[in-house]
């Protein structure tokens, strides 16, 4: 990152290929569509590019990119729910996307399973599961504290555990 | 081990010990457990060469930004230099006439208020940074108590020429909120800030402590009405404007 900042072309190539695909799986599990996620890849790419100045090597990196890319995420959101809403006013309504099957194992995929939770609970355990941040990591990356992570995070659990009980037996 | 006790082990990532021992038996942990590990599956971007390509052609170096306590000091500087700009301009004739009790009660929380403010508004200019929201807290408590503390402390009388009076004063602590506002603006637009909203109310927050400062020193009326209504409004609407105008600081 530090090389990145200092104008390296092969540093910053490099960045976008170590961390592309862990971006692509927070965007995807949360919005479980690829073609919004590889769109959002994008734009967080132009953000953390506009911003690399803000970046200070001595604070852990992971935290500073999904701060960004959850700002990302957030923007898309709200600019998809302006679009549905427009929508549905004239008169359209969105096709129900059919449920996917559930693979060999008999438990759902992901995208499908954390979508019953919450915003927040969900966002919270995509980061830790699927980006396989630290609490502390995430904490920072959500403008949060550890305990409300935990919180969050263990609520999840429960939600699932009581989900997941009815799936596949 | 028990199934709240199991999700303590799960936020640390792989399973050892007691808890792979509990997941091998209880069903609906080992199912949670592997409908978990589904979320890190392999997802391979296909526009990784368009990023790249787009990153190449803007490819030069920048300046990083300065050390936390350069721009902690700048926003500190502001308030205070404003303040004390203040107090040499409109002389403090306010200063005399409040008790030992109402000084500390006014200007001890809106001191600490005011530094709060300054550590989570640097903080804001880095995405990623620890203890944000701790800190936010920490100063919207703080900002309460300051309330609080001017809400009993003073006390009502009549007063003559009210609106005219009040006007003054409410034209006077705008006059000395604005420039700390565009100033705070100024030094945070260097950061990238993303949380607009919070952060311009948060900014007029300041700046309009910073115009209640200067009031509580000049102006040497303690009718609680006045305060309230006039000094207080000084805060409210500088409050408000940087939340409406945080749509400006909005550079990621």
């Amino acid at each position: 990152m530090v090389r990145y900042q200092q104008g390296d072309g092969e540093a910053a190539t490099a960045l976008v290929e170590l961390l592309s695909p862990q971006l692509l799986r927070f965007f995807a599990a949360q919005m479980g569509n690829r073609t919004d996620a590889d769109d959002m890849l994008q734009e967080v790419w132009l953000r953390i590019h506009r911003v690399r100045h803000t970046y200070r090597s001595s604070e852990p990196l992971l935290p500073w990119v999904y701060a960004i890319a959850r700002r990302v995420r957030v923007d898309s959101f709200r600019k998809r729910r302006r679009i549905g809403a427009r929508e549905v006013a004239d008169g359209v309504i969105p096709e129900r996307a059919a449920a996917e099957e559930h693979p060999a194992s008999g438990l759902p995929p992901f995208a499908q399973m954390v979508a019953a939770l919450p915003e927040s609970q969900r966002e919270v355990l995509t980061l830790l599961k699927v980006n396989g941040l630290s609490i502390d990591e995430v904490a920072r990356a959500t403008s949060s504290t550890a305990g409300a992570v935990k919180q969050k995070a263990h609520r999840a659990y429960e939600r699932l555990r009581a989900l997941l009980a009815g799936v596949g037996r | 081990m028990t199934c709240r006790e199991m999700n303590a082990a799960l936020d640390k990532g792989a399973l050892t010990g007691a808890a792979a021992e509990h997941a091998a038996q209880c069903e609906k942990c080992a199912r949670l457990v592997r409908a978990l590990e589904r979320g890190a599956d392999a997802a391979t971007p296909g526009n990784v060469a368009a990023i790249q390509a787009a990153l190449l052609a803007d490819m030069r170096p920048v300046r990083v930004l300065a050390a936390p306590g350069f721009y902690l000091a700048a926003l500190v500087a502001v308030f205070a230099g404003a303040v004390a700009l203040g107090i040499v301009l409109l002389h403090p004739t306010g200063w005399p006439v409040l008790s030992a009790a109402q000084r500390a009660a006014v200007f001890l929380p809106l001191a600490g208020c005011a530094v709060l403010l300054a550590l989570w508004l640097e903080r804001q200019m880095t995405p990623g940074r620890r203890y944000g929201a701790a800190l936010g807290l920490a100063a919207a408590a703080l900002a309460a108590v300051l309330a609080g503390a001017m809400a009993t402390v003073f006390h009502p009388a009549a007063e003559e020429g009210f609106v005219a009076h009040g006007l003054v004063c409410l034209r006077a602590g705008l006059l000395f909120a604005l420039p700390v506002g565009l100033a705070i603006r100024f030094i945070l637009l260097r950061g990238a800030v993303l949380q607009p909203a919070r952060v311009g109310a948060a900014l007029g927050l300041l700046a309009g402590l910073a115009g209640l400062a200067v009031l509580e020193t000049h102006c040497p009326d303690l009718n609680a009405f006045h305060i309230w209504v006039w000094h207080g409004l000084v805060v409210v609407v500088s409050t408000i404007a940087g939340l409406a105008a945080g749509r400006l600081l909005y550079k990621v």
